[in-house]
């Protein structure tokens, strides 16, 4: 056997001759690592529903979500927009249909429990819903507007179903009156839990409903601009340049705001190249505190090792030999730690559902999140796990471990 | 014996190093089925929800930066991070201050009782 | 002087230099010790004993003086040519300085693992030395689990396991109860039958006249040698 694969397999043995060390050092590991791996995997599963919320990705030609969002802005701050100005856009060139959407704030319950209403056309909502292939895959019941007539439908996002305890066809008090006299809104279906993050806490009803229940008439929070093929840009350009327009009298003091796509995919975050966020600062402290405690942990039995290592000496192992013996340990140990990390952070997502730390990171999300957390466990993230866990656990007991080596086999003895 | 356990412990890691690389490379969410199912609900909904808020109170813009409004906290940057804000300071990503906007946000409030 | 396998020239050693607690353990000794032969090293205690012994055995550099082992300088000697010199030579250590929780036969063989010799090659050469020994009963035993005179055995075990040129031992029968330390005092002997050189620090009068030379140190400096 080669000196060096000998020397490496008394790497486990030391590990095995300071037990508690290695505990508590894997366990200080793995304690830094599992919610940095488990943030990871959400910030990897939020990027991939982020692209597909705006739809990076669509084939050519498929006219899945629209190409531009125009908002409003007076005084410099977000104001409704006018639903002239839909009927003023949907009448330039090239852009197929727009569609005026409502997108606010509301409280529910006694709790004041918060959720975000949206409202869409009923027509769009049906047409949309016609491509879907298996709606009951996205909602168990029905969508808003299938009935006339009655109060307002809504359709309500699992954790607000679970929050307050709704089930399909159950009844809200009045919210509004309208010229038709009080409507009682009824839940006609609720989100499966798995289909998107948030779609928890949010409200779809009808364009109309959601204008009665804010009281707020012809008027939207933004309007979807869909577009043939390669025209977003130019009606942009021309949206913006015509807005307002003479023939738009209560719009002259309205400045248009337009989002497409491409602004929209610019600020998603790349991988782990990203910066944003306390998150990783969270993490350089949690790594300083991880290398402090086993710093310390590295000193438990510190004497001890150090005896042994003065031993070794005499007996004629050479510095770098020792050396080698604690490579082999550390590395082996973060190994260990690592893995035991990428396993442990695997069933927090998986079975756990991201269970408290979810909680931590994303706002509006309780302990236990009412919907499927999203997550990818990518490789990268995981190697980098490996390195980090190694360069940990070989930082913490390197020098402790070169002063003893060097040192000369009668003081080390002392 | 103890050279046993030397070589159990030794086999023991590799096992889990072999578990836990097997897991990564092999394990994940139903990616296809989750996909087609998302997209589905943003079709409903026009598109909407974009980063790691599922509601409007703490910042809309963590919501979904299409409801164009700004949080003036983007006063960054702090060290791996570019926020001050404490409502987003906590989020996995945020998003820089889009170079055309320099607006605040508001937000219709409305309450409903409860059943 | 008569040329032997060791030499000391000269030999100080001075902790701590020019320190309020400066301590010289060691002051100008010079001293042959013959191939073959069984020296000791007997003074009180603080007389600079075992110094000298790990000055001798390399454990530690002088601060002036030099050592020759086999006719080299080991003070112009590297570190790693230092380790390789040790490997010649075997430690028995006044508390044994097992490691702890490791079976026996791997205390006496850890000496041996940089050599890349295999688990069952090394298990074959234990076997054989602890045999010599009384202590094949023993071998997968871990240290907490003898008795004191087992464990210096033990210790006597690894120095011997490398087929040492020398062997060093200080006050190697301090912490025996009599019975033991009269049985140790006999493995030395038989030891030193076999040709291998032994360096002994003690005050055990045992020892002492098993020798065939003993040089007596007070206060850091040699003040008798007799044969």
């Amino acid at each position: 056997m080669s000196p060096l694969l000998s020397i490496a397999r008394t790497g486990s043995a030391a590990i095995l001759l300071s037990p508690l060390r290695s505990t508590v050092t894997v366990l200080a590991v793995v304690a830094v690592l599992v919610p940095y791996l488990v943030g990871i995997g959400m910030v990897e599963g939020l990027r991939q529903e982020a692209r597909i919320a705006i739809g990076v990705g669509t084939p050519a030609g498929e006219e899945l979500l629209p190409d531009l969002y125009v908002a409003a802005n007076q005084f410099g701050r977000r104001v409704p927009i006018p639903l002239i100005l839909a009927e003023a856009i949907g009448k330039f060139d090239g852009v197929t249909r727009v569609v005026p959407r409502i997108v606010g704030r509301i409280t529910l319950g006694k709790d004041n429990v918060e959720a975000v209403l949206v409202g869409m056309p009923r027509e769009e909502l049906h047409r949309q819903g016609s491509t879907v292939q298996q709606l009951t895959r996205l909602v168990d019941g029905e969508l808003p507007g299938s009935r006339h007539g009655e109060g307002p439908q809504l359709v309500i996002g699992s954790g607000l179903a679970r929050k307050l305890n709704l089930e399909v066809g159950a009844v809200l008090p009045p919210i509004f009156r309208s010229d038709g006299g009080e409507k009682t809104p009824r839940v006609t279906g609720i989100f499966q839990s798995d289909i998107s993050p948030w779609q928890s806490r949010m409200i779809l009803t009808t364009f109309e409903s959601a204008a009665d229940i804010f009281g707020q008439q012809e008027l939207a929070t933004d309007l979807l601009v869909f577009c043939r093929r390669g025209q977003p840009e130019a009606i942009r350009s021309r949206i913006l340049q015509s807005i307002p327009g003479p023939s738009t009298e209560r719009a002259t003091s309205l400045q248009p705001s337009v989002t497409s796509r491409t602004d929209l995919e610019s600020l998603l975050p790349a991988g782990l190249g990203h910066r944003e966020g306390v998150f990783n600062l969270l993490f350089v402290v949690a790594f300083a505190v991880g290398i402090l405690v086993i710093l310390v942990t590295s000193g438990f039995g510190r004497s001890g090792r150090r005896r042994e290592i003065g031993v070794l000496k005499a007996t004629g192992w050479q510095t770098d030999e020792i050396l080698v013996r604690s490579l082999s340990e550390s590395m082996l140990l973060g190994l260990a730690s690592a893995a035991i990390a990428i396993l442990v952070a695997l069933v927090w997502l998986e079975w756990l559902n991201g269970f408290w730390i979810a909680g931590i990171f994303l706002t509006g999300v309780e302990t236990q999140p009412a919907f499927q957390v999203p997550y990818v466990l990518a490789a990268q993230p995981a190697a980098l796990a490996a390195l980090v866990a190694c360069l940990l656990v070989t930082t913490g007991s390197a020098y402790s471990t070169w002063r003893a080596a060097v040192t000369s086999p009668a003081e080390a003895m002392r | 014996m103890f050279q046993d356990s030397s070589t159990r412990l030794m086999s023991l890691i590799a096992i889990l190093v072999i578990a836990a690389g097997t897991a990564v490379g092999c394990y994940r969410q139903p990616v296809s089925a989750r996909a087609a199912d998302a997209a589905g609900f943003q079709k409903l909904v026009g598109g909407l929800g974009f980063g790691s808020s599922v509601e409007l109170s703490t910042c809309a813009v963590q919501f979904d930066p299409r409801l164009g409004v700004i949080c003036n906290a983007h006063t960054g940057p702090i060290p791996a991070g570019s926020l001050l804000c404490p409502g987003c300071g906590r989020f996995l990503f945020s998003f820089s201050p889009r170079p055309f906007e320099n607006l605040t946000g508001s937000s219709a409030t409305h309450h409903v009782p409860s059943p | 002087m008569n040329s032997g396998i060791l030499e000391a020239e000269s030999l100080s050693r001075v902790y701590h230099p020019g320190t309020s607690s400066e301590v010289r353990a060691l002051n100008g000794v010079s001293l042959v010790i013959p191939g073959g032969g069984y020296v000791v090293l007997a003074g009180p205690s603080g007389s600079g004993k075992t110094t000298l012994l790990s000055l001798l055995g390399a454990l530690d550099r002088p601060t002036s003086g030099h050592v020759k082992f086999s006719d080299r300088k080991l003070e112009e000697c590297s570190d790693v040519e230092l380790a390789r010199q040790r490997r010649r030579m075997g430690f028995v250590f006044q508390d044994f300085s097992l490691i702890p929780r490791l079976p026996v036969w791997e205390n006496v063989t850890y000496p041996q693992i940089p050599r890349g010799l295999s688990a069952v090659k090394r298990r074959q050469a234990a076997d054989g030395v602890l045999s010599r020994l009384g202590l094949a009963a023993k071998a997968d035993v871990p240290p907490e689990e003898l008795s004191g005179g087992e464990k210096q055995r033990v210790a006597v075990a690894r120095a011997l396991i490398g087929d040492p040129e020398v062997i060093f031992a200080d006050e190697p029968t301090s912490n025996l109860d009599r019975r033991a330390a009269t049985e140790l005092a006999a493995i030395l002997q038989e030891i030193n039958a076999g040709g291998t050189t032994l360096v002994v620090s003690t005050h055990d009068t045992l020892l002492v006249e098993s020798a065939s030379r003993v040089f007596t140190l007070e206060d850091g400096r040699l003040v008798d040698e007799a044969a």
